[in-house]
């Protein structure tokens, strides 16, 4: 065995030899577990509730809110429209040409719209939305299998591209507008309002042809939104509220079934200072220097040992805590449309349970090096519990960018590895303003700069 | 009694970083009760370090060799932490020295500082985010109502009671 394998190896038979320890680690998995199945049975949502959040194409929660001009039509068809004023209701509204399974939420579709902002797009079934250029005279031609966008500025000449689509033979198809609604957030201490304030698209459209011929459409309000359409011969008028596309509610199901894990990490903040000042304390930390005066390697290997096991101590903890909150969720309304069921073998779960065991190893080896420092068990386990949970507790009471800083600037915001959804505002969990990779590189980084300093001041001073 | 209260606040002044706990703390808790959230990690680790240390260093079978009579060697301790806090929590003291003493009753259960500090920390800070995790109203109610970071003073002062109480009880039957 090299040198350094070998201190390895002694600091590993130094950390399981001791039982006080090993049953702490034992009880860090335990008591993030109960506590996780704890926080799992008193969480219910009523998100399948919300008229607004229906199931897409491929099962996932979708905002399916659309007025809708349409005609029903078999086989291959050419829609032709130009949209001669549209308002600027919102930057993401949308006046176009659909073609869609139907008039019931959820189902797919692919079309062309112009937006305020944003301009020309090729949309279809609620996920893909992409930017075709800028033309106010559009064109849906479907010929076979394949839907084709076509886009104009003056109506001659004339830019395409095809639009992933999977439709029927049968679909609807003419006019639709949609406008989102405005999002109002508030927080208090506490608490947070989210509102939603509604707007109205309107859209203007003239020379409406569809195979040619001028068609008589009739309105449908599709989901929960709201609007009207007139129409005189091949000019018509289409006022709507209401956004198609991804509409996953902000609460994070993974997020709730590794809540325990809090209890753990406090666990391993203790065994981590204990790891270091169990030494100091009876003057081991002597011998084992005089054993090896390469000091920044006895560092190195307390922190390899120690990280190696707060990982590893982390996973079964996640993995356990997971598996046994799940059921308990998915009976408590944590069901699809709004939550899809997320499982070990999900990329998105694995990858949060991998984090979130790193972002522990993190804690610990910054515990460790704190402790280092400060020769001082009462007050590192209580400075760094504190560094931990204290910025948690303080930035649900705080506005949003002040508690996106907060989880920046202190390791905390690690323990938004836990989340598998993107950052919100809408939630009072300080931990949902930052992803969850910024959250472990803020804490790795505070590990990194800890031990940098432990290193210097193990060499300096006397053991 | 007062020779065995001079001899605890010799030990809490000549304890390892004490100054600088009480320090932290009395500046935190000037920024009110925010403020006091944070400093009162100071004034547990100060409290659970009276007692944990001896059990640490084996110095409490000496104290005790010396004062046979254990309950007053714990209300000596109980008495000069909770004095210490009180005098430095200005507009907090209550909440403060109610931490104290629960802390300080933990401790003499527990007999070890980083199990003391771990577990008082924990019962302080994991509640309050439980409560704001789950969504059932009657848990939610329950969880406030008893976290102790949150209770009432009432509510705070019954458990530095119990804690207390089961320190003293813990110290006087069971062997150091």
């Amino acid at each position: 065995m090299t040198g350094f394998a070998r201190q390895v190896h002694a600091e590993w038979t130094k950390l399981r030899t001791v039982r006080r320890w090993v049953i702490a680690l034992g009880g860090a998995v335990i008591l993030s577990v109960l506590l996780s199945v704890f926080a799992a049975s008193a969480s219910r949502t009523d998100a399948n509730s919300d008229p607004r959040i229906v199931a897409g194409p491929d099962g996932g929660p979708v905002a399916d809110d659309v007025v809708f001009a349409h005609q029903r039509l078999t086989g291959d068809v050419t829609v032709t429209a130009h949209v001669v004023a549209q308002a600027d209701s919102h930057e993401w509204a949308a006046a176009g040409i659909m073609a869609k399974d139907g008039t019931t939420g959820g189902s797919r579709y692919a079309a062309i719209a112009v937006t305020p902002r944003h301009g020309t797009r090729l949309l279809a079934d609620f996920t893909h939305d992409e930017l075709a250029g800028s033309g106010s005279w559009l064109r849906l031609v479907r010929s076979g299998p394949t839907v084709t966008g076509f886009w104009s500025a003056d109506g001659r000449t004339w830019q395409q591209s095809g639009i992933p689509a999977r439709l029927p033979a049968t679909v609807e198809i003419g006019l639709f507008v949609t406008s989102p609604p405005r999002v109002v957030v508030e927080r208090g201490p506490g608490s947070t309002a989210m509102g939603e304030l509604r707007t109205e698209g309107r859209a203007v459209f003239d020379a409406v042809s569809i195979n040619g011929t001028t068609p008589r459409l009739r309105v449908t309000t599709v989901g929960t939104s709201e609007g009207m359409m007139s129409q005189s011969g091949g000019t018509a008028t289409v006022t709507g509220s209401g956004a198609m596309g991804p509409n996953p509610p902000p609460d994070d199901v993974v997020q709730v079934s590794l809540f325990g894990m809090l209890a753990g990490v406090l666990v391993l903040v203790a065994v981590g200072t204990l790891f270091l000042t169990s030494e100091t304390r009876r003057g081991l930390l002597r011998t084992t220097l005089t054993a090896n005066p390469h000091r920044g390697r006895v560092l190195a290997a307390k922190a390899v040992v120690l990280g190696g096991v707060a990982f590893g101590v982390a996973l079964a903890a996640g993995v356990t805590a997971f598996a046994a909150a799940q059921p308990l969720l998915r009976d408590r309304g944590w069901t699809p449309p709004a939550f899809p069921y997320a499982g070990l073998s999900d990329p998105p779960v694995w990858r949060a349970l991998l984090m979130t065991a790193a972002f522990a190893a993190a804690v610990a080896v910054f515990t460790l090096a704190v402790a280092t420092i400060t020769r001082h068990s009462a007050a590192t386990i209580a400075g760094v519990a504190a560094l931990l949970v204290l910025p948690l507790i303080v930035g649900s009471a705080v506005p949003h960018r002040a508690a996106q800083v907060l989880m920046l600037v202190t390791p905390a915001g690690g323990f938004a590895t836990q989340r598998v959804k993107p950052p919100t505002e809408a939630l009072v969990d300080p931990t949902a303003t930052v992803s969850g990779g910024w959250g472990l590189a803020v804490a790795v980084l505070y590990a990194a700069a800890a031990l940098a300093g432990a290193g210097y001041v193990l060499r300096r001073r006397d053991a | 009694m007062i020779r065995a209260v001079r001899a605890e606040w010799t030990k809490v002044r000549t304890l390892p970083g004490a100054f600088w706990l009480l320090a932290a703390s009395a500046v935190a808790a000037a920024f009110g009760r925010t403020g006091a959230q944070i400093g009162q990690v100071a004034i547990v680790a100060l409290a659970v370090l009276a007692i944990g240390n001896e059990y640490a260093t084996g110095l409490i079978r000496l104290t005790l060799t010396a004062m046979p009579n254990r309950l007053a060697v714990f209300v000596s301790k109980l008495v000069v932490i909770a004095a210490l806090t009180a005098v430095t929590g200005t507009r907090q003291a209550l909440y403060l020295t109610l931490i104290a003493v629960y802390s300080l009753g933990l401790a003499a259960v527990l007999r070890d500082t980083a199990g003391a500090v771990t577990t008082v920390l924990a019962t302080l800070f994991v509640t309050p985010l439980l409560a704001r995790v789950i969504d059932d109203p009657e848990w939610q109610r329950r969880l406030t109502t008893f976290s102790p970071m949150t209770a009432s003073p009432g509510v705070l002062a019954g458990y530095a009671a119990v804690a207390a109480l089961a320190g003293a009880l813990c110290l006087r039957f069971r062997d150091a």
